[in-house]
């Protein structure tokens, strides 16, 4: 029974050796020579741990969207009956206006040309993606929304937008328009570019990757060329164009916040949105402490370790909310 | 699982005649386990998901000609292999398709090793939440005991009991699927 309980531990350090010729111990060596059926298990043990390295968990798959994409693609339509039959399966994890589109396509209202309107959130903690009926693609970081109305006859070139996306628009003749909150439009004609609008944020920020976009508000315009970023100034009703380094300003893509001499409490702003917490800041630190740097981290906790090591902060957190003092 | 292999064939059946609720509950059924598979075969999400609904809407394109005279299971894998490799022609990948690259039609034999690894996939989709993580966090994101240790707050004796106890597991549901 020692022999077996010493087996198992062996086993697993081999399989968990990440050297290129994992070594095989003389104890597991001995017991796999002792009968054929060990060297059965053992090889068994092999196949299984070998095939784990290319799983991937159900969730990375969005079955909502890709059925959004097929059914579209598609064109079907089904009678009313049928769909109210099977609404369960076909509900499950889409936002209520998707949907009331899906409803009113299979109930065959698009037939009757009615135009709906439809809208994607992403809520704070969360981030999503969608893909719009004439192919763009927009990432919506956390706290974001797109809304749209969806006509089938004609494609739709026009959306509302608030919080933080990053678009990529098709390429077409007529140019897609982007509405926010605070008076700016942002018309564009084939671009990928990152547009930050968060309703309570006092400007707009747009950073141009590639393509073409001009900037409204009415009052003032500017166009952009790629590399080129800007910033409109709600309160002053202004354009203008900023220096900056570009992959900075989308690098929530990939989970990294860049930090250009950034005052804690705004930090703390990004934070509040990527993780859905609330945050308390002792007052005048958020001020007082700025950063400079980047950082990637999966979980909230780990940011305010990183955070910690940076400054003389302190933090301490119950369930979603976090208070910062200094040290 | 003998029960879903009648329905499925029924599925298809339905699907024929132009059923389209039919045709949702086939893709239900089996787009995430068809995207797990195309990705073991591409190693690469987004690229899966092209293929498994590229594969879904040729069905439904074809669905008057299709004849399935298999299980619908297999055959849907195998159409999926197939259409993975049209993608390979375009792209270049790091993928594990090496073994198999002559096989292009998918008419061809199964291989027998990615009908372990298929059933291997769906054993552990059923492990429970916690033990799946910890195999994960080492064979996917390739975290060593001692970094596993810290970010789940357990000694690295418990990573390794864990580990045993999801071995015994996949082993004892691969023995029943008879794998």
């Amino acid at each position: 029974m020692e022999e077996q309980k010493n087996i198992k531990d062996h086993i697993i350090d081999y399989l968990l050796d990440d050297g290129e010729e994992k070594a095989i111990s003389p104890v597991l060596s001995d017991w796999l020579a002792e009968d054929v059926s060990n060297q059965k298990e053992f090889e068994q043990y092999k196949k299984i741990w070998k095939a784990s390295g290319s799983y991937t968990v159900p969730d990375a798959y969005d079955s909502d969207l890709a059925w959004e994409k097929i059914n579209t693609i598609n064109g079907q339509r089904i009678n009313t009956r049928t769909y109210l039959k099977n609404i369960s399966y076909v509900v499950s994890g889409v936002a209520a206006s998707l949907l009331i589109m899906f409803a009113l396509s299979f109930m065959g209202v698009f037939e009757k040309n009615t135009e709906v309107l439809v809208s994607m959130t992403a809520d704070y903690g969360n981030r999503s993606e969608i893909v719009l009926p004439d192919g763009s693609v927009v990432k919506l970081n956390s706290g974001s929304e797109i809304t749209y109305l969806y006509d089938p006859k004609e494609k739709i070139r026009e959306v509302s937008f608030q919080g933080e996306g990053f678009f990529d628009v098709s390429k077409s003749k007529s140019p897609f328009v982007i509405k926010m909150a605070g008076g700016l439009s942002v018309k564009v004609w084939g671009t990928s570019f990152n547009l930050q609008a968060y309703v309570d944020d006092p400007v707009i920020q747009a950073s141009l990757v590639e393509g073409c976009i001009e900037l409204d508000s009415g009052n003032d315009k500017l166009v952009m060329k790629p590399g080129e970023m800007a910033v409109f100034d709600k309160q002053a009703n202004k354009i203008k164009q900023v220096e900056g380094i570009l992959s900075h300003s989308y690098g929530w893509l990939d989970n990294k916040l860049y930090m250009e001499d950034m005052p804690l409490s705004v930090v703390c702003k990004y934070l509040e949105r990527w993780y859905d917490v609330k945050i308390m800041l002792q007052p005048g630190l958020g001020e007082n402490i700025r950063y400079n740097g980047v950082i990637q981290e999966e979980t909230v906790t780990d940011v305010m370790n990183a955070l910690s090591r940076l400054s003389k902060i302190r933090y301490h957190v119950t369930g979603k909310n976090i208070s910062i003092t200094s040290k | 699982m003998s029960d879903t292999t009648t329905t499925d064939e029924k599925l298809i059946e339905a699907i024929g005649r132009g059923d389209y609720v039919s045709y949702n509950k086939l893709f239900e059924r089996y787009y995430t386990r068809l995207c797990q598979y195309v990705y073991s075969l591409l190693m690469d999400k987004s690229d899966a998901e092209d293929v498994v609904q590229e594969l879904f809407l040729k069905i439904w394109k074809n669905r008057e000609k299709i004849e399935i005279k298999e299980n619908v299971s297999g055959y849907l894998y195998r159409m999926a292999k197939h259409l993975a490799l049209n993608q390979l022609r375009s792209k270049v990948y790091f993928n594990n398709l090496s073994e198999s690259k002559d096989q292009l039609s998918y008419e061809e034999n199964w291989v027998e090793t990615e009908e372990f690894r298929i059933a291997v996939y769906d054993c552990i989709d059923r492990l429970p939440d916690r033990s799946r993580e910890v195999l994960l966090l080492h064979r996917i994101k390739g975290l060593k005991q001692k970094e596993i240790s810290e970010k789940l707050q357990i000694s690295v004796k418990t990573i390794k009991n864990q580990i045993w106890s999801s071995l015994q597991k996949l082993k004892r549901c691969l023995e029943l699927k008879e794998i």
